[in-house]
């Protein structure tokens, strides 16, 4: 969405529109859903998170620098909820939620395919779930979410040459992990 | 660095093979029902009320140019009813610590309650004006009109009853010269119709 178009509807919004809110819901439920469904492996703790981001938003709208994109102000606090929600879940219980994240992209494939692409997927998912999540975050935000090092760094206030180290980290670490699992 | 993830290429496209999840249909529902939860709790209205960023100036002129939205219009009749209710307690106070010493004069009793009605009253056109109907605005604007006749007379009668007391005219003048111009201000502000549109904050003026 234009960055301009988004001002004119938070305008509206301040104005007591409240039903403009809703462009910005439809335009962006998929990525931070998506997102929140990562890192947390629940569709249902991926539900609540989102809403609940939404929420906040709309809470925090007159707060809203318009000089900055609202998306990666969505993306701000999203990241803020799910650190909050990961912390009251043990790991142990996000390395079993793995088996929820089932992915569909191997549809047509023969089923012993299926079955390897499902266990390789579940490895990854597993592996992800187990690193920190300061470098979960990242590795998701870059290669799942596919956001560019510069919007990863503006949503977390941290130097472009911070996530790029940590995006290393993370996948220097997750290798680790998929090795010792094999 | 980016070169040495290149190493890592697999271990990305592995990342990547994930297909985007649909979130649930009843998503935006759920958010728009949370969202007119919220706005109908007093707590958050009173909360955002209290916190949201108003830009203040001290150019009233700024603001009768622009047109005021109704959220600023709202505000400062507000801010008058605040003036209002300071000099009320103010006098309370003032008149208490006098009382077993004077003898005043009944109409200067009155004054404290007279400021608090005034504050009262704006603060009731106030959220009148909130409403934004175009029945509610006219209506605030003889509110406005009726707050400045309030004052005059009230000023009128303190100066037919502290006429000998010539070092009480300046304040009293003062008194009743910034409540004339803050009710005119009150005025015209409510009668000027055009709604501004703002970004990220409500703003006071068009600064």
């Amino acid at each position: 969405m234009d960055q301009k178009v988004e001002a004119e509807i938070i305008a509206r919004i301040l104005n007591g529109d409240r039903q403009s809110y809703a462009l910005f819901v439809e335009e962006y439920k998929t990525p931070i859903y998506n997102l929140a469904f990562r890192m947390t492996g629940n569709a249902g703790d991926a539900d609540d998170l989102t809403q609940e981001t939404f929420i906040r938003a709309y809470q925090n709208l007159w707060r809203f620098d318009p000089g900055r994109k609202f998306f990666t102000w969505l993306y701000t606090i999203s990241i803020n909820l799910i650190r909050n929600h990961i912390k009251k879940v043990k790991n142990d219980d996000l390395r079993m939620r793995t088996e929820n994240i089932q992915d569909n992209e191997n549809e047509n494939q023969s089923p012993e395919t299926l079955l390897i692409a499902t266990q390789e997927s579940n490895k990854i998912n597993s592996a992800l779930l187990t690193l920190k999540y300061e470098l979960r975050i990242m590795l998701i935000m870059k290669y799942q979410q596919e956001l560019s090092f510069e919007e990863i760094a503006e949503i977390t206030g941290k130097s472009v040459s911070a996530v790029k180290m940590q995006v290393y980290r993370g996948l220097e670490q997750l290798e680790q992990l998929m090795n010792n699992d094999l | 660095m980016l070169n040495n993830m290149e190493k890592y290429k697999n271990l990305i496209q592995q990342i990547q093979k994930h297909k985007i999840i649909d979130p649930p249909d009843n998503l935006v529902a759920g958010v728009m029902s949370g969202i007119d939860k919220l706005e109908t709790g007093l707590l958050y209205r009173f909360y955002r009320f209290l916190l949201r960023p108003y830009q203040f100036t001290l150019d009233p002129g700024s603001a009768l140019r622009t047109g005021p939205s109704i959220e600023e219009k709202s505000l400062y009749f507000i801010l008058v009813a605040f003036a209002h209710l300071t000099l009320a307690v103010v006098l309370l106070m003032g008149l208490k610590s006098m009382e077993t010493r004077t003898l005043l004069p009944p109409l200067l009793w009155w004054q404290p309650w007279v400021s608090l009605f005034l504050a009262c009253w704006l603060v009731f056109w106030a959220f009148i004006l909130k409403k934004n109907t175009p029945a509610g605005v006219q209506a605030a604007r003889a509110a406005a009109l009726f707050y400045i006749e309030a004052v005059v007379i009230n000023g009128a009668l303190l100066f037919m009853e502290f006429n000998r007391i010539l070092f009480l005219v300046p304040f009293i003048a003062a008194m009743i010269g910034s409540a004339v111009a803050a009710g005119i201000f009150l005025a015209l502000i409510s009668s000027s119709d055009n709604m501004k549109i703002v970004r990220g904050a409500s703003v006071i003026t068009g600064t």
